[in-house]
């Protein structure tokens, strides 16, 4: 396995770091994931990956029923957007 | 003990202040002399000879269940002689008095409530015209910055949601509300909850009580750090890897984390769905319970809550002088031998060994169980819980809600919107995640991790089998100083030991006050964890009950 590169990570999480967060950042992730790399040494054959608790959870064995339910808080919503124009909401243009 | 001692005491301690023994350094009034690092006598420890305490003016006492006090007292309209009305809008008054009082030293909240007292006093209103006010009515909790209050800010204790106010409330702020509760304000925590301290929040730096160049302990520390100061009668918190226990280890006060599923996480800003819970803390398990039952139970908004009835957690605690002569008779306890040996403080081990003797005195059955995969759940966790991070923090666009940096293109707006507004460890976390979840790593770390989840929950279901409640030290350490393994990342990780695997088993768990240690001068409380099976609360807190109400006091 790669080490981590702290510049594509970067790129695929969109997050900018300064030069000099980089630099400090870079090493303390390399350290913990050398220390996952003990996930590594284990004995996992034929062990079935866990995607959730222990135990089971009833609610998912259901589906709610099939009507229409309305959401009051719209106007609270939108009012949290930073910038909007009319209906919209407004962003810088995606170059590509 | 009679109801109107009760409420001697209560009163007493509502206007009591700490005393001071200098600059930075508080210590509870009524602190006996310690001079041996535990308050576990070698001798016989019989609890016939225990009362309840009598009027201790100590308002972090551990075993005052203040808010179970505060309801009977609304309810049966019993008054001592010594204050006139003991309305909500009366302990509303004197705990905000409390708050500021003690905040410029432990500076706890990120947001105080302007409306407290109007709460307050509509529940005065409600009482005086003979209307049930609720079984929490006119009791001031605090609440965990990271659960959207609909009147608060929320900020999850970072600058991206800098001056956020929901639209709504978490399901479980909801369901305190509706139970009369009056929200006295939102408590500091470790951004996002990612963090064992409180010191990667973005705003504040919480203080502990006990000692207040050392940490409360976190993500929680705030809610914790605001029982243990009596700034509030209870709080509620969330546990993802220790985030309630650990604080409440740290600062002497009860948490419980909830089995997954048993409260609803509509409204608490995820961190790792699979692993997040809300629970509660509290000067005692009388009002843990109390608490829980009323935020716990099923919720269509959440699609992973139980639909498990929610029994009265308060009807399974019995009072201590009703307590047969071998309460824990029959019952049987597996300490983890994995959580007593090496990494762990000898000082801590040897506080929960005493209390351990104190269980079979009690008429329990301790035997030493083995959890082989034990070690395996941190780096696990870590894995997993970073993962799940980066996915569920991708929503902070900048856009939709928070504070945006101003770009000329939306990539360089979101990178520059998210690096400004997460702090450090948020960013790591983001980091290692992502790469865990890269193309081509998944088998390498993140399947991994989750077969090792599988062996964990194989283990515990084997310990738990026999009708074992696990006992462990909540955290390896009592809590450390502010500032000392910032520096470090992976040793803050590593203080987490001992509460992670709870999380990826999804079981409930408890944390009690049991024991102080001396450490430069201070007394430092340490917690012991009971961790039961899956919805078995009642049987945690009711041992969780007689333990507390048979140990010394403080």
């Amino acid at each position: 396995v790669k080490p981590p590169n702290v510049g594509e990570l970067c790129e695929k999480a969109r997050l900018s770091l300064t030069p000099d967060e980089a630099a400090e950042i870079g090493p303390q992730i390399s350290r913990v994931v050398g220390w996952f790399g003990q996930l590594q040494e284990v004995e996992l054959d034929n062990v079935d990956p866990a995607i959730r608790v222990g135990h089971e959870v009833e609610s998912q064995r259901g589906l709610r029923r099939d009507e229409h339910l309305d959401f009051t808080e719209k106007d609270s919503m939108v009012a949290s957007v930073g910038e909007k124009e009319g209906v919209f909401i407004k962003v810088p243009k995606i170059l590509n | 003990m009679s109801h109107s001692r009760h409420l001697l005491a209560l009163a007493s301690g509502l206007v009591s202040t700490p005393a001071s023994t200098g600059p930075g350094n508080w210590i509870p009034p009524r602190s006996p002399s310690l001079t041996i690092q535990s308050f576990f006598p070698r001798g016989s420890t019989t609890f016939s000879n225990m009362g309840v305490n009598t009027g201790a003016q100590d308002v972090v006492h551990p075993r005052s269940p203040k808010s179970l006090h505060l309801r009977r007292s609304f309810i049966s309209g019993e008054r001592s002689s010594a204050d006139c009305a003991r309305t909500p809008g009366l302990i509303v008054t004197e705990y905000l008095d409390r708050l500021r009082e003690k905040e410029p030293d432990v500076k706890s909240f990120l947001h105080i409530s302007s409306s407290a007292l109007d709460e307050a006093a509509e529940i005065d209103g409600r009482l005086a015209r003979g209307d049930d006010p609720g079984p929490l009515a006119g009791i001031p909790i605090a609440i965990k910055d990271n659960l959207c209050t609909r009147g608060m800010p929320s900020t999850g204790g970072s600058r991206i949601l800098d001056g956020y106010r929901p639209p709504y409330d978490a399901t479980a702020v909801k369901r305190l509300k509706e139970s009369g509760a009056v929200l006295i304000g939102k408590t500091n925590l470790d951004e996002f909850g990612m963090g064992s301290s409180t010191e990667s929040s973005a705003y504040q730096v919480t203080s502990n009580p006990w000692d207040l160049s050392r940490v409360p302990g976190g993500s929680s520390g705030g809610s914790a750090a605001a029982v243990a100061a009596g700034q509030c009668a209870c709080a509620l918190g969330s546990d993802t890897g220790g985030s309630i226990r650990q604080p409440a280890s740290f600062c002497g006060v009860v948490g419980l984390k909830p089995t997954y599923g048993r409260v609803s996480r509509f409204g608490l800003m995820a961190y790792a769905s699979s692993l997040d819970v809300v629970g509660c803390l509290g000067t005692s398990v009388d009002d843990v319970s109390l608490l829980l039952t009323a935020i716990a139970g099923h919720d269509p908004a959440d699609a992973t809550s139980s639909s498990k009835v929610v029994p009265n957690y308060l009807k399974a605690l019995v009072p201590a002088k009703e307590l047969p002569g071998n309460p824990l008779a029959g019952m049987k306890f597996g300490i983890i031998k994995e959580t007593i040996g090496e990494g762990v403080e000898p000082a801590v081990a040897q506080v929960v060994k005493n209390a351990v003797v104190h269980l079979e005195k009690l008429g329990a059955v301790v035997q030493e169980v083995s959890l082989p995969t034990f070690s395996l759940g941190l780096p696990a966790y870590y894995v997993l819980a970073a993962s799940e991070a980066s996915s569920n923090l991708s929503r902070y666009d900048g856009i939709r809600y928070g504070p945006r940096v101003v770009a000329d293109e939306l990539n360089a707006m979101y990178g520059a919107s998210r690096g400004q507004g997460f702090g450090a460890e948020v960013k790591r976390r983001i980091l290692m995640g992502t790469y865990a979840l890269s193309a081509g790593y998944y088998d390498a770390f993140y399947k991994r991790a989750q077969q090792v989840r599988t062996l964990i929950q194989q283990d515990f279901k084997k310990a738990l089998e026999d009708g074992h409640i696990l006992v462990s030290p909540v955290a390896p350490s009592p809590a450390f100083k502010i500032g000392e393994k910032v520096l470090d990342p992976l040793s803050m990780y590593l203080g987490d030991l001992m509460t992670v695997n709870v999380n990826m088993a999804g079981l409930p768990a408890l944390s009690l006050p049991c024991g102080l240690i001396e450490d430069e001068g201070s007394k430092l409380p340490v917690g012991l964890q009971l961790i039961g099976n899956a919805f078995e609360e009642e049987e945690l807190l009711r041992v969780g009950h007689i333990f507390e109400q048979t140990v010394p006091t403080w």
